[in-house]
Parts: C-alpha cells; sequence; structure tokens
C-alpha cells in the first residue's frame, strides 16, 4: 500500500523540502497533496482523505493549532495522524498539542533523518 | 534581557549550516560593503506577556539566492523566480527566530511569533541600518548580511 501525505505550510521552500525529504525516506508515497495554511488544509481534506498530515504551526488564515482542533473536532478526520513541523520551542504549547492528540512533534530546523524516522514511525510496519 | 551577541552568532550560523549549506561569520561592520544598491530586508515580530520585539535581517538579492539555492538543493543561478528567493531568506528568518526566542528566553516562556514580512529596500537604507547600534554584521559565502534585533519591552 502506498500512502497520501498532506503537507501544510506557508513557506513554499519549507514544503519543497519537506516534499524532498519524504521522497527520500524510502516510504511508499502515492501522493503528496500540499497546502498553505489550516484553512486550505481543510479544503483539501474535503476531497481526499491522507494517511498522514504534517503542519506548520504559524500560518496566516489558519493557524496549526487551529487545524489541529478542527480535526480532533471531526468525527471522521479525527482519525488521521498529525505532525507537528514548526519552530514554537514552548513547552506549554508543545504539551497542549500533545494532549490534543499530536502524534509527533518536530522542531525547526530538523535533519532529514529526523523526518524519515517520524514518518516510518507512524506509517511503517 | 535579551540574548547576546555570541547566542546570536552560534544560532545563526548553525541555521544558515543546517538549512541552507552554508558558511557564514561575524565580521566587523567597517569590513561590510557599503556600496549595496539594494537589499531585501525581512521581519519577524515577537511577544510574550513581557518581551516585545522583532528581528530583521538584510541582505543583497544575490544572498537570498544563495539561500534559496541552499536550502532547495539547486545552483544559485537556477533561482530564477524573485519570489522563491524572498520565500526562502523569510523561512530562514522564521527558523532563525523561533529558535533564537527559546534560546534567550527559555522553553517556559509562550511567545507569538507573527508571520515574516520583507521589503526592498535601497542603499541609503542599507547605510543607515549597517551605522545603527547593535547591528550585527555576517558574511555569508563572501556577501554581507546585516542582522538586527530591537527590543522594546
Ligand atoms: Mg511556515
Amino acid at each position: 500500500m502506498a500512502y497520501k501525505i498532506l503537507i501544510v505550510e506557508d513557506s513554499s521552500t519549507a514544503r519543497k523540502v519537506i516534499k524532498k525529504t519524504i521522497g527520500l525516506s524510502g516510504l511508499p508515497v502515492a501522493e503528496i497533496l500540499q497546502a498553505e495554511n489550516g484553512k486550505k488544509a481543510l479544503e483539501v481534506l474535503n476531497d481526499s482523505w491522507v494517511d498522514l498530515i504534517l503542519t506548520d504551526l504559524n500560518m496566516p488564515e489558519m493557524s496549526g493549532m487551529e487545524l489541529v482542533d478542527h480535526l480532533k473536532g471531526d468525527e471522521f478526520l479525527n482519525s488521521i495522524p498529525v505532525v507537528i513541523v514548526s519552530t514554537e520551542g514552548s513547552q506549554e504549547r508543545i504539551d497542549q498539542l500533545n494532549q490534543k492528540g499530536i502524534c509527533g512533534f518536530l522542531r525547526k530546523p530538523f535533519q532529514p533523518e529526523q523526518i524519515k524516522e517520524i514518518i516510518n514511525n507512524i506509517l511503517g510496519e | 534581557m535579551g540574548p547576546t551577541i555570541v547566542q546570536i552568532e552560534e544560532l545563526f550560523v548553525r541555521i544558515l549550516e543546517n538549512q541552507g549549506f552554508l558558511f557564514g561569520e561575524l565580521i566587523d561592520s567597517d569590513e561590510v560593503e557599503s556600496g549595496v544598491e539594494s537589499a531585501i530586508r525581512v521581519q519577524i515580530e515577537f511577544t510574550s506577556d513581557t518581551e516585545k520585539g522583532s528581528i530583521s535581517l538584510i541582505a543583497p538579492h544575490s544572498v537570498a539566492c544563495e539561500i534559496a539555492a541552499g536550502m532547495l538543493g539547486l545552483d544559485p543561478e537556477d533561482i530564477e523566480d524573485e519570489n522563491e528567493a524572498i520565500d526562502s531568506f523569510k523561512e530562514l528568518v522564521n527558523v532563525t527566530g523561533g529558535n533564537l526566542i527559546t534560546e534567550a528566553w527559555g522553553a517556559e516562556k509562550i511567545f507569538d511569533l507573527s508571520i515574516p514580512t520583507s521589503t526592498t529596500i535601497d542603499n541609503a537604507e542599507w547605510v543607515k541600518v549597517l551605522k545603527t547600534e547593535g547591528v550585527l554584521c555576517f558574511l555569508v559565502e563572501d556577501e554581507p548580511l546585516l542582522f538586527s534585533l530591537s527590543l522594546n519591552s
């Protein structure tokens, strides 16, 4: 089975870097979808099912925190694993996100191996 | 108390290397080219219950192209889209800002960070920033980059 992954990030550069890293992860990936903020991500999720969401926090229109709230409050979308990829350094915010049920947190700048490890842990056997 | 010069230097050089595969070093402002015709200024603002300030990084367009190329694994000549160079520069400032505030004030403190914004500045503005007290000057792949932190808490 090949996975569908959604990258939610306002920086096109960061999206490309994450996409490239996933490509090198060795995971069978069918498709990588992209959205530039939480609102756009929900639009994407309206049309497509994904196996994993990687999201930034600090984005215009709808932040990653708000996106997580939307996902966790939705009876269909709440089972999609969410990994945060952000510069956030506040332990209280990270704790809040963990309580909301995120599957992982990766602090920028990250090494490609870290992103590989996190998605392999969640999606790999 | 904000971050020390050593904290800024170590963190920024590390992020440049990690994210952009670029070599950066802190230099004296006398060594910086004052004839830069135009430059890109990227700014990010941060606020907490007790602190408020901003971080600006200013560099010629060619440096933004170097940053984009490094982050994307391309040659600088391949960065033809101005927006791509600016977006990469913004992301570098975003990562630098986010890490610097935690480094300086600790993980116990909650900060709100703005979305990075960019403007183009002319030579007069470049010279003005260069002469501002407290502005740090870096050499990135032999080109200048100015780092300005302002605190108004
Ligand atoms: Mg972002």
